[in-house]
């Protein structure tokens, strides 16, 4: 089963939860695809033991068989190419790419427009004891983080599986967030109970309802006089499956890279439990 | 010496036409020509709602009309790349109308 934390609102604690369920579970694979801000590893300190660079397809132009005609750069639906023809030049610009292969494919000169290739991040594989650690981490400057992420769920999740994945999503609820989420079985829903995570859970909401995941909320900073995400959860219908206590002790471990489950061990029967809920949840599909 | 110029403004109103304060994401562009000390012709800006490579599409239009200078706001890095690259003098001015600004700047349209 692949679960993935996601959460609409930053801050709300996606890392903290997914960190605690690979430790809770053991035998597991945690993926890291927050990739522009990527902290799982300061959890669970993995062993790193392969570091491989990420390469996209960019366009490579051949200024000797060029024209300058200028129907790529027309083409190119993402702007990513200029063309000056009393300077005879065709000037790309790579970070504006999709690697969509249109500019090749319109270019009226045969063997004009090649293809090379330009490294975006870079994904570490290795193991925190029985669990398998991979993350993505974005190069700096990079604007999109989507075909990393996309890089790494066609690489390393499979679309079916019995085995546990937990997929540590970045906040929001664009690009990014809908690419982690698509492989998903299940999607956990992190907030903490104030306007602002109610706000933006209401967003995280329709955004699986729209890609028709099942779902399941957690309370994170959890306090018993608000109400908001329980009356919110009852509209939707959607199950509130852990509430974690705002509690002091909690927020200064996390803040010195410790995860959940050394502070309150007693969380892993809790989560073992979650996931034996959802997998119940995940079978009635 | 003639010169066509390449004029980022807010809406069509011929020498009239107030400038914009952003480049790429201006409403409309004047091509003025020095030679007959009037716009030659207007272009519509349809790439100013993109998410991205505005600048890079709207500097290519400067360069596909054969413009010597472009009086704007200040463009972006890739916008001002492509400028320089095709040696297309950019002319910094966010205020005023397009004509206040031919006047302005009448000592660099000289060439």
């Amino acid at each position: 089963m692949i679960i993935a934390v996601a959460s609409g609102k930053g801050g709300t604690g996606k890392t903290l939860i997914t960190t605690a369920l690979a430790l809770s579970t053991g035998h597991c694979t945690y993926i890291d695809l927050d990739v522009e801000e990527p902290n799982g590893a300061i959890f669970l300190k993995p062993v790193i033991q392969h570091e491989t660079p990420y390469n996209v397809v960019i366009p490579y132009i051949d200024k000797e068989k060029c024209t300058f005609c200028g129907l790529c750069a027309k083409a190119c639906v993402y702007h990513a190419l200029a063309v000056i023809p009393t300077l005879k030049n065709t000037m790309v610009f790579p970070e504006l790419c999709h690697s969509c292969g249109v500019c090749s494919f319109v270019c009226p000169v045969k063997g004009t427009i090649d293809e090379t290739r330009r490294e975006i991040g870079k994904i570490n594989k290795g193991h925190c004891g029985t669990i398998r650690f991979i993350e993505g981490r974005l190069n700096i400057g990079q604007p999109s983080a989507v075909p990393l992420i996309r890089g790494i769920t066609s690489l390393y999740i499979p679309d079916h599986t019995d085995e546990l994945f937990f997929l540590d999503s970045s906040p929001g609820t664009s690009c990014p967030v809908v690419e982690t989420l698509k492989k998903s079985d299940y999607v956990l829903l992190v907030t903490e109970p104030t306007p602002f995570g109610l706000n933006d859970l209401e967003l995280a909401v329709e955004l699986v309802q729209d890609m028709g995941k099942k779902a399941g909320i957690i309370i994170n900073k959890h306090d018993d006089r608000q109400t908001l995400i329980d009356d919110f959860s009852q509209r939707v219908h959607l199950p509130i499956l852990l509430r974690i206590p705002y509690s002091m002790d909690i927020q200064e471990a996390y803040s010195r890279g410790i995860p959940l489950t050394e502070v309150r061990p007693g969380i892993k029967t809790l989560l073992k439990e979650l996931i034996e809920q959802i997998n119940v949840a995940g079978g009635e599909k | 010496m003639k010169m066509k110029v390449f004029i980022a403004v807010d809406s069509n109103k011929g020498l009239d036409s107030p400038l914009g304060n952003r480049f790429g994401r201006a409403g409309y562009f004047l091509v003025y020509d020095t030679a007959k000390d009037t716009v030659i012709s207007v272009h519509e800006n349809t790439f100013k709602d993109d998410a991205q490579g505005v600048g890079i599409k709207v500097a290519n239009m400067a360069v596909d009309n054969g413009c010597g200078a472009a009086i704007g706001a200040q463009p972006g890095p890739k916008a001002a790349n492509i400028l320089a690259k095709a040696g297309i003098k950019m002319l910094v001015a966010d205020s005023g109308t397009a004509g206040q600004a031919i006047e302005r700047f009448k000592p660099e349209l000289q060439g």
